[in-house]
């Protein structure tokens, strides 16, 4: 099923990859000039390139936003199915009845999470920069900043609770079969609320191994010179390792929530 | 450290410290510059009407074959008088991404003459003064005054006057005036224009150039001493032009400083209470010393030893590589980050920089400001440019030399043109090849000349025409002649004009001579004329554009081979082409660059690997330098690995999104 959930990031992402990879070969017009771009970067051959051919690179990474906006939709299908799996064990035809049934709560529990996020988002930008004007005339630049960190810190703590109650809905609309988003978010929002450190504490603790992975990506990046293709082609499987691993993360999060509401 | 030795040093020393230490030492010193517009002033600031008053003795010298029968004046304050100034008209009320916010009357500013005399006449010469508008027909216009003379000023005459003047300092959005109780006061005291006698600059007939403030364009001004006094509220730490040379506390709770600073063209000042002063040495190779005077926002004390390393880094590149920097003290000044429309500002001995808390060394920006706006102790200081006229001759030789001293200086800055402006999580900028891309990736590289008067050039383009163009062809110069001969050219211009008032033609005049002599016919320009004029042709007055391209490399089955570069833009210049084969070999060509495209028959019987026109970018104003090489069989490597991280982006973003489903 992992295996699966990655095989489909995999393939929403490769047509368009292989595209950028033809059209940058094809734009470079056989110059030796982006060889320099291989060990480090080059600014002067980066931005001559894109000067005279992001016509050409645009449209792709366009194209690279339509195929995340499919993922998102295909993953609101995948999600009925690894609920499914968890409680049924997985089979290929039983994963894909289950993304297809229960896909409309889904989608419909992904607006519901929208609704509280992005007011949230819109609430978050009008406090912090009224806290800001607020105390420019007085605070330090230091005092500025640490009042958007701050600001920034609750919004994601917030977010990520939101995140976690929307989680623990998509496993209550499975588990009591309940089609109506809304109630589901609720429901889930008060048992997220009262089993505060079951529920959120792991979900918390998922998410800052996701950031950890992250951090320890950055470093074996700045370890890999990409000098040739093997040293390329040895990067790519790093970082597709990493992605596999943030697969695992999000089924892992979702099957914590599926063991705790089962209780 | 070793006693004896330091001993020894002391003893060294005292001849100097005995001269230095002597209260005549000043009077006595030998002046550098012509001294013709002498300034001594007295004034106090009112902290909490952003008031200045002011009297001042102004000695100015004839030292033109002309009678003088008229002074011009610069009021600069007026054009923040109201919004129908030049200045306001011209930059809508904000430049350098600062916004004047006009609904507060208090943001703006003005200043006017209250007294006007003529001391050795006793004449009062206020009545006659009017405003006038040299450079447009703007009758709002209050920026330039024009005083006659009852009697002329002969030749070699001196003429004393006794001026009072107030004025009332705009919000900072403009390099000058006050943001909450942060002062960086320039451009504040009424000045004489310049009298330029027929001859000087390409000028037909004497007069005075004297322009209204524009919106863009800075400064002109006569070589001169300034004896200036400052009362100022005694919490109040100050930084001026020159050397502070008193402090007297007033019993009214101010306190006066006296400044004094000789041979420069303009004086400056701050005031803030809450700052932080850093002193530093820098000492030279050749025995010169300058004393580093850091005004820090306490915030930034961190940032303190980033901006004297750059400054050190500064003083040394131009000491070894154009002349010595003549004056004994450099101060800078780090405004608050409200008063950013002060920051990065040149003045003489007295430069604004500017940071914020926080910031990461791989973002090198106070760096950055701080060479830059020393290197305008020489161009703009030293070789005082018309800066109305000839910005780029400021600002693009400036431009040049922050470019050369951020890429290569060394330590303590150990920047490489590859990541001397940004170096931050794998991304890279250098500080010549930002200026570069300033100008050749402009929507129009050939918009218009580098040469004119700043408030004439093409709208929207002018720092790019005078900063990034000019240091661009700068460094095309350089790639030319070779960083020998370009560093002659420097060094003569430098000692030959120091002190005076360059324009293009002294710069080219000396292009002209340096290159003829050193290189003669043995470089390939040489082919395009006896001097240098053809290149100045295209890259200053003219606006065309250098763009060669690697067009095709042909491999013959009977063992030869040929390559061909296309000439794409309209300038023309002379072009290496290095081309490498089979067995390793690599040849030179040389092609004048002047036809629209040129075969090159490549001799010997080899396969080419690849070919490169002007592999060694001495064509740096080259507006594409990727079509310059071409590979016979080109590796997809690099294209591999932005494939590879875009797909790996492409997927974080998926998964990061997934979260919300
Ligand atoms: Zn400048």
């Amino acid at each position: 099923m992992l295996l699966l959930l990655y095989g489909i990031t995999l393939l929403l992402s490769l047509p368009v990859t292989l595209s950028l990879f033809g059209a940058i070969n094809t734009e470079t017009e056989r110059s030796l000039a982006p060889l320099n771009l291989l060990n480090g970067f080059d600014y002067t051959v980066f931005s001559d390139f894109m000067n005279r051919h992001d016509g050409a690179i645009w449209p792709l990474l366009r194209a690279g936003w339509y195929s995340v906006l499919v993922y998102l939709i295909t993953a609101i299908w995948t999600t009925g199915g690894v609920l499914n799996s968890f409680a049924t064990g997985y089979r290929a035809v039983s994963f894909w009845q289950a993304g297809t049934y229960y896909f409309g709560r889904n989608a419909r529990l992904f607006g519901v999470t929208l609704l509280f996020a992005i007011p949230l988002l819109v609430v978050a930008i009008l406090i912090g920069s009224l806290l800001v004007i607020a105390v420019e005339d007085t605070l330090t630049e230091r005092g500025i900043a640490l009042i958007g960190f701050a600001v920034l810190a609750i919004f994601g703590l917030l977010l990520t609770l939101l995140l976690c109650v929307a989680n623990y809905a998509r496993v209550m609309l499975f588990r009591t079969d309940d089609a109506v988003a809304f109630r589901a978010f609720g429901i889930a929002g008060r048992f997220v609320l009262t089993n505060l450190r079951a529920t959120f504490g792991p979900y918390l603790l998922i998410i800052a191994v996701g950031s950890a992975l992250f951090g320890l990506y950055f470093l074996l990046e700045a370890l890999l010179p990409t000098r040739n293709w093997f040293l390329i082609l040895l990067l790519t499987l790093v970082q597709q390792a990493f992605i596999f691993g943030q697969i695992i993360l999000k089924v892992w999060a979702l099957r914590v929530a599926f063991e705790q509401v089962k209780r | 450290m070793n006693l004896r030795s330091s001993f020894f040093r002391l003893l060294l020393w005292w001849p100097f410290i005995l001269v230095l230490s002597s209260p005549f030492s000043g009077a006595f010193a030998l002046p550098l510059s012509p001294r013709i517009a002498n300034y001594t002033i007295d004034v106090r600031l009112n902290t909490d009407t952003k008031r200045l008053d002011g009297r001042q003795t102004l000695t100015w010298r004839n030292t033109s074959p002309d009678v003088v029968t008229e002074l011009h004046f610069h009021l600069y304050l007026n054009a923040f008088r109201d919004k129908k100034s030049t200045f306001m008209r011209e930059s809508g009320g904000q430049l350098r991404g600062d916004e004047l916010d006009d609904s507060k009357p208090e943001n703006f500013g003005w200043t006017r003459l209250t007294a006007l005399s003529n001391r050795q006449t006793g004449e009062n010469l206020l009545a006659g003064v009017q405003f006038i508008r040299p450079d447009d027909a703007n009758a709002t216009d209050y920026t330039v005054l024009r005083v006659p003379l009852k009697q002329g000023l002969k030749p070699g005459e001196t003429v004393v006057l006794d001026m009072a003047f107030q004025a009332k300092l705009p919000r900072i959005f403009a390099r000058t005036g006050f943001s909450r109780d942060f002062f960086l006061v320039g451009q504040w005291f009424p000045k004489i224009g310049v009298y330029e006698p027929a001859g000087m600059r390409g000028r037909a007939t004497g007069g005075w150039n004297c322009h209204q403030f524009h919106a863009h364009s800075e400064f002109y001004a006569d070589y001169g001493t300034y004896a200036v006094s400052l009362t100022v509220p005694q919490k109040m730490v100050v930084g001026a032009t020159g050397q502070r040379t008193a402090e007297t506390p007033n019993r009214d709770g101010t306190k006066t400083l006296r400044y004094r600073a000789d041979d420069v063209i303009d004086f400056a000042w701050t005031a803030a209470p809450q700052t932080q002063v850093v002193n530093d040495v820098w000492q030279g190779k050749t025995g010169n010393r300058v004393q580093i005077q850091l005004l820090m926002q306490p915030e930034h004390a961190n940032q303190a030893t980033r901006h004297a390393n750059a400054l050190k880094a500064a003083l040394t590149y131009f000491d070894k590589q154009v002349g010595t920097y003549p004056y004994p003290i450099i101060t800078v000044v780090d405004p608050p980050v409200h008063a950013s429309g002060a920051a990065g500002m040149e003045y003489p001995m007295f430069i604004t920089a500017g940071t914020s808390w926080g910031l990461p060394n791989g973002a090198r920006f106070p760096e950055l400001v701080t060479v830059h706006e020393f290197g305008h102790q020489y161009f703009m200081q030293l070789l005082a440019s018309n800066e109305f006229e000839e910005a780029w001759l400021d600002e693009g030789f400036n431009q040049y030399y922050e470019g050369r001293i951020m890429d290569e200086a060394g330590p303590p800055l150990g920047y490489s043109a590859r990541n001397s402006q940004i170096d931050l999580w794998g991304f890279r900028m250098g500080d010549l090849e930002t200026s570069r891309s300033g100008y050749a990736h402009l929507d129009n590289p050939g918009i218009g000349p580098s040469y004119g008067n700043v408030w004439q050039l093409p709208n929207g383009y002018y720092g790019e025409l005078t900063y990034s163009k000019t240091a661009t062809w700068l460094r095309t110069l350089e790639g030319l002649v070779g960083r020998r001969v370009m560093d002659e050219i420097m060094q003569t211009y430098f000692l030959r004009w120091r002190f005076r008032h360059p324009n293009a033609q002294s710069f080219i005049n000396v292009v002209n001579e340096v290159v003829p002599q050193r290189l003669g016919q043995t470089w390939p320009g040489a082919a395009y004329g006896p001097n240098l004029n053809w290149f100045f042709d295209q890259v200053l007055f003219g606006d065309r554009v250098c763009d060669y391209k690697l067009a095709r490399i042909w491999n013959y089955a009977d063992g030869t081979a040929a390559v061909r570069v296309d000439r794409l833009g309209d300038m023309q210049l002379p072009i290496e082409l290095l081309v490498r084969t089979s067995t390793g070999r690599e040849q030179t060509f040389y092609w004048d660059g002047k036809a629209k495209t040129h075969m090159f028959s490549i001799p010997g019987k080899s396969r080419i690997v690849w070919a490169h026109a002007d592999p060694k970018q001495k064509l740096y104003m080259d507006i594409d330098l990727n079509n310059n090489s071409r590979a016979v069989s080109p590796s997809s490597a690099p294209a591999g690995k932005y494939a590879g991280k875009f797909l790996f982006w492409l997927q974080n973003t998926m998964q990061w999104l997934a979260w919300l489903v």
